[in-house]
């Protein structure tokens, strides 16, 4: 049952993509098969978090290999796991897609290729949540690349082709470091169950096997990049073979630096881009102002998540002493995102600039708390990127809602809204606290758990430089500008609007607004007050990531 | 644990029936004020009956990793005191606002606010836990920005919240430091277990503080003081912005933009005194150093507040000052260890402070109906109002006397406390630090004297025919105007400087968990001399002689030196300073990153891509130019040989085949032979 559930995350979206299709279809029917897309994952994600059976559901089939002769076979697998790291992040996906498909009611300029597109974004979107293959993985990380180019470039605002374009070069290029250090690993990356079934031994004899690089292993051995180990063998993902370039042991170096490094690099900076981290933003202000509101929701809810998700699914797990080598570097990228993408915020003029900058400062944190290498940054990291996807989706709406009714958000241009608009007001003011961090919404337990994570790092000789966790800390400060000051210019003082005809244009919240707003603001009340469920799921998944980076740590505190 | 529950869960009710029944407005109001009466009635019955057992709270809340932020509540002595001065204010200001407020159309919403301020301050006195005391401090600060702003369509107030709550983020940074450290040194954030590890103590040595029970720590049986004293960093940090310290003082005089007795409640009594309430609590923790500091900065707050509080004009403005000073007394106290004398002078500055702002709205509330006023809270205008009213009158007079510590005033005794303290105290200063203590013996008298500068104006003064007027003050305002000046009054504390029968003094010493043993120690037998008595009363008296010498006597004859007047009324200036300092250096950072974002950054990856666009053109340009010509070319040279050999456009097929074949013999005979 598990198995078709996990499946049917893909399928569905892309069987009712399908039924799209059917002529005659009217916008409204488009419209509610991309809603019915949405619950579904919704629904199907949010049975796989609660399902009795915890501990890991995983579909495992082969899918296609290529015999190499004396080196051995390279395998490709149908490997889909919903675990603590997958299950919340489609959660979260299940989301902000029925959030984002309601937001798309009037979407009036070609229905029926944007409801197909929306699909095919849901499908590839679960699909890259999902894969436990590095390939697989890939080709529905790339994926998501195309319809998200069409989303953008077609039903965006007035520069929607740059910025389509833009993105798409940003990403792909994102995607080919990626790509480099996928070839490399699928040669030399055992396929242990693989590899164990053709030598017909159990899967830890296999290991030892291969350790000692014996004889009868030529022509045997199977390559594979697994993200996550088979559950039922138990043995570890990422085996690499002995002697090869990504053996920890042997450490062969290129240009002074053990291949491991670079292949570390190369993966850290292709998800960065994704995240996205300061320097190689620039794609994100552009992509966000020109795309239209649900489809900004879900770049900044999911697109972005997909960055961090990788970090913690494959380069971490993959490379940890490269992740403890380079400490330094991630937790100096995140302080500056932190800083740098706050005041920038701070100097906005459009709203949802402002917005997109802040999502910029608050990736940063996740940088942070990954680099801290302990529990409680892990956990405040991976926390941040759920609680803000939540954040940033009412935001980005809040934003929506006001450029809906007269097309134009820049920050000067209102003030005094409260008055015109108080349900508007209280749910606005709402979004602008808990981005910057107000206890009671999700966002907090993220930032002081990643903040306690970076100082025990930070004091502990092996860790972070002290002034790490300090900048971050004050980075709580510039957040409470630029969200404050941005709220109570919008939405408090005197009554302004530059146009007169404005005044008969801004009606309170509809119903359809209401029902995509309140939702997600109760959301990051709920993951605010209560935060144990969401933190005892990662527990697990996480602490296994954290004893793997802890063995490589020069001092133990 | 009854009382906990109560406590806690009276505003939360309040809270929960807000959206049922804020439609009623006087039912709503109403009712919240009987809650208050009842949480009022609750903490002190449970202030008498208590038999000084600490009660203890604890139910987890989540974990990550060694981060386990229990709900950990602790109602000791100490809580429960801090916990009778809330409630009693906030039933002040509840029954007060009735009358105040009672124009306002949002006021169930005001109502609303307050119950979360009451709900987040109970929170933060019981908890116990360095998280849940962090959650609550943010969220009573949370609640002052909703009050400060109030009414938020007026641009000033509107722009007194943001400063306020930007303030207290600094301090909170500082807070989020020390709970990163202590969390890290000690494991736990709960407050009796990081007590628990300095009992065990034996002081600092080479800068290490030495545990001698290693064995409940096995892996932290040496703390360093460095870390120490940088997390201690951070809650001092935290207490100067909370408590308006100089130089962070500059948010408390603007929050008074918000409602009147929100000012009473929140800027006067009791959420500007958390961060005193948290120094008591962590008052076993704190380095020597910090201590010293600590001293340095209450002294300088509690002259300098003295200092601005002079040639204010605003009436509100006035006691705000004079709020930053007093608190800086409260700091100075528990800098100096007199954690009782601090803590002490908390409780009868909340009642009569309260008192003071309550009636300045009061005043401000009758100025008000008067429609010829341009300033309601300009004290030039106000001339003559007290003479008008005697009965606020009566009360002012009780209060100013408990603020200038006039013997047989509640004022007078705590005030004592903390000077006896300072007297015995100032030697532990190192140096040139051991002169800044005297600013606070200046500010004593200075106290008096802006009181009789309030009083002058708020009694001589003929503005206005205020008995024309036939203004009548509500019972509402009376009844916890009263209550306050009651509380006020010398008799609670003993009336003696015996502090040992002094009901409040000898519940603040009894027993709590978390106290360093013998800092107290002054209290007993060590003020026989009555040294200090005699010589505040000196100060008293001739700060007497000097109010009658310059507002009576000399009056416009006197020449205050103009940079004086307006250091005072600028507040030295630091609202300018922290403007240059801070506020534009950030903005402007902000702009400049912006640009560079643009014309740097961005250009830097887009360079590559124009670059490729570049290359693309120059190779399509080759390609049309060169590698297409030179085919072109070909099929040129072709069709023009074509033409060349052909006979003509007018030859027809057969001529061309016979060409053809012609040559096609030509050349078969050359290879042949």
């Amino acid at each position: 049952m598990g198995e078709y559930l996990l499946s049917s995350l893909i399928l569905v979206p892309l069987l009712l993509m399908v039924l799209a299709w059917i002529p005659g279809l009217g916008q409204k029917g488009l419209w509610v098969l991309s809603l019915i897309a949405s619950i579904w994952i919704l629904l199907a994600s949010l049975g796989l978090l609660l399902g009795s059976d915890a501990a890991v559901k995983y579909v495992y089939l082969p899918w296609f290999s290529l015999e190499l002769g004396s080196i051995g076979r390279i395998q490709f697998d149908y490997f889909l796991v919903a675990d603590g790291l997958s299950g919340p992040m489609l959660l979260l996906s299940g989301i902000t897609l029925v959030v984002a498909s309601l937001a798309s009611r009037r979407v009036s300029k070609y229905p029926k290729a944007y409801f197909s597109l929306f699909l095919l974004l849901a499908a590839s979107i679960s699909g890259s949540f999902l894969a436990a293959d590095f390939l697989l993985f890939f080709l529905f990380f790339e994926f998501m690349l195309l319809p998200m180019y069409f989303l953008i470039g077609i039903w965006g605002g007035p520069r929607r082709t740059y910025a389509a374009i833009k993105f798409f070069i940003y990403t792909l290029v994102g995607s080919l470091l990626i790509l480099v250090v996928l070839v490399a690993m699928y040669g030399q990356t055992l396929h242990v169950p693989a590899t164990a079934e053709k030598l017909g031994l159990s899967a830890e004899e296999t290991l030892i096997l291969l350790e000692s690089e014996d004889e009868s292993l030529v022509g045997n051995q199977v390559y594979g990049v697994h993200l996550v180990p088979l559950p039922e063998l138990g043995v570890s993902s990422f085996v690499q073979k002995a002697g090869g370039i990504f053996d920890a042991e042997a450490a062969l170096k290129w240009k002074g630096r053990p291949y491991r490094y670079w292949a570390f690099l190369l993966l850290l900076l292709g998800f960065l881009i994704k995240l996205p981290a300061i320097p190689v933003h620039t794609w994100l202000p552009d992509a966000h102002v020109e795309a239209s509101t649900p489809i900004s929701v879900i770049l900044a809810a999911v697109l972005l998540k997909l960055g961090g998700y990788g970090l913690f699914r494959i380069v971490y797990p993959a490379f940890p002493d490269a992740a403890v080598h380079y400490l330094w570097v991630i937790g100096f990228l995140g302080v500056l995102s932190i800083w740098f993408g706050a005041l920038n915020a701070l100097a906005q003029q459009d709203l949802k600039k402002l917005v997109a900058y802040s999502s910029v400062s608050h990736m940063g944190f996740v940088l942070l708390g990954l680099a801290s290498g302990s529990m409680e940054g892990f956990s405040g990291a991976y926390y941040q990127l759920f609680s803000h996807g939540l954040i940033s989706a009412l935001l980005f709406l809040v934003v929506g809602v006001l450029y809906d009714r007269v097309h134009d958000r820049q920050i000067s241009n209102f003030s005094g809204l409260n008055q015109m608009m108080p349900a508007f007001g209280f749910i606005a003011g709402l979004a602008f606290f808990a981005s910057l961090g107000l206890p009671g919404f999700s966002g907090f337990i993220a930032e002081i758990l990643v903040l306690v994570g970076a100082f025990a790092s930070g004091m502990d000789d092996g860790g972070l430089p002290f002034w790490m966790p300090v900048a971050g800390a004050l980075g709580l400060v510039l957040a409470a500008a630029y969200s404050l000051w941005a709220y109570q210019r919008v939405w408090m003082g005197t009554m302004f609007l530059r146009k007169e005809e404005w005044r008969q244009l801004l009606p309170d919240l509809t119903f359809r607004e209401r029902l995509m707003l309140y939702p997600l603001g109760v959301l990051t009340f709920i993951f605010g007050i209560w935060p144990a469920w969401l933190l005892d799921i990662l527990a697990p998944v996480l602490g296994q990531l954290h004893k793997q980076l802890f063995q490589y740590y020069t001092s133990i505190p | 644990m009854l009382t906990i529950f109560l406590l806690l869960g009276l505003p939360l009710l309040g809270i929960a029936i807000y959206p049922f029944v804020a439609r009623y407005k006087s039912f709503y109001t109403g009712f919240s004020s009987a809650l208050g009466m009842v949480a009022w009635v609750v903490s002190v019955m449970a202030l008498l009956l208590t038999e000084g057992q600490a009660m203890r709270l604890n139910t987890g809340w989540f974990k990550a990793g060694s981060f386990m932020p229990d709900l950990t509540l602790t109602l000791d002595m100490h809580a429960l005191l801090m916990l009778g001065v809330v409630s009693t204010v906030a039933f002040a200001v509840q029954v007060f606002s009735q009358a105040y407020m009672r124009n306002d159309s949002r006021i169930a919403t005001y109502y609303l606010y307050l119950h979360f301020f009451v709900l987040a301050m109970f929170l933060l006195v019981l908890s116990s836990n360095l998280l849940i005391t962090f959650v609550a401090w943010e969220l009573v600060g949370f609640s002052s920005w909703l009050l400060i702003g109030f009414w938020y369509e007026r641009p000033k107030a509107v722009f007194a919240s943001r400063k306020a709550f930007l303030v207290n983020r600094i301090g909170d940074a500082g807070f989020v430091l020390a709970i990163g450290i202590l969390l890290a040194l000690f494991n736990s954030m709960d407050y009796a277990t990081i007590q628990q590890v300095f009992s065990g103590a034996s002081g600092f040595n080479s800068g290490l503080l030495i545990l001698t029970d290693g064995d409940a720590y096995p892996s932290y049986t040496i703390v360093s003081q460095f870390w120490l004293t940088w997390a201690g960093a951070g809650l001092v940090l935290a207490v100067m912005a909370k408590s308006a310290q100089y130089p962070l003082a500059v948010w408390l005089p603007d929050a008074m933009q918000g409602p009147t007795p929100v000012s009473a409640l929140i800027h006067a009594a009791t959420m500007v005194a958390a961060g005193v309430y948290l120094l008591l609590r962590f008052q076993f923790f704190f380095t020597p150093e910090l201590l010293q500091s600590l001293i340095i900065i209450g002294s300088i707050t509690a002259f300098m507040g003295a200092f601005a509080a002079f040639a204010q004009h605003d009436i509100k403005k006035i006691l705000a000052y004079s709020t930053v000073s007093q608190l800086g007394y409260m700091v100075l106290a528990m800098g100096l260890g007199a954690w009782g004398a601090g803590f002490y002078h908390l409780i009868t500055h909340a009642f009569f402070k309260a008192g003071l702002f309550l009636l300045a709205g009061a005043l401000i509330w009758l100025a008000h109906q008067n429609k010829a006023m341009k300033d309601e809270q300009d004290i030039r205008e106000m001339g003559g109002m007290l003479r008008a009213f005697p009965i606020l009158h009566a009360l002012f007079l009780i209060f100013a006397a408990a603020l200038a510590g006039i013997p047989l005033f509640s004022g007078f005794y705590s005030k004592e406390a903390i000077l006896e303290a300072l007297f015995q105290g100032q030697g532990s200063l190192d140096g040139a630090w051991y002169l800044v203590p005297f600013l606070v013996w200046l500010a004593v008298p200075m106290t008096f004297l802006y009181m009789i500068r309030l009083w002058k104006y708020l009694y001589f003064g003929e503005a206005y025919d205020w008995k024309a007027l036939q203004l009548r003050v509500p019972p509402a305002f009376l009844v916890p105007l009263v209550l306050l000046a009651l509380l006020s009054l010398g008799i609670w504390q003993g009336l003696g400087l015996d502090f040992s029968s002094n009901f409040i003094y000898e519940r603040i010493i009894s027993s709590s968990p978390f106290i360093r043993a013998g800092s107290d120690a002054w209290v007993h037998g060590a003020n026989e001399g009555h040294w200090v008595t005699y010589l505040s009363l000196l100060l008293l008296a001739s700060a007497a002689a000097m109010a009658w010498l310059f507002f009576f006597f000399l009056k416009d004859r006197l020449q205050v030196p103009k940079f004086l007047r307006s250091l005072s009324i600028n507040n030295w200036y630091l609202d300018k300073i922290h403007h240059f300092l801070l506020v534009r250096p950030m903005l402007q950072a902000g702009k400049g990153l912006a640009w560079l974002d643009q014309k740097f950054i961005d250009p830097a990856v887009e360079i590559p891509a124009k670059t490729t666009v570049i290359l693309a053109s120059i190779i399509a340009w080759v390609d049309r130019k060169v590698v297409d010509a030179l085919v072109k070319g070909l099929a040129g040279l072709a069709s023009f040989t074509g033409r060349l050999v052909g006979i003509g456009k007018h030859s027809g097929m057969q001529d061309v085949v016979l060409l053809a074949f012609g040559l096609f013999l030509i050349i078969m005979l050359w290879l042949v032979f």
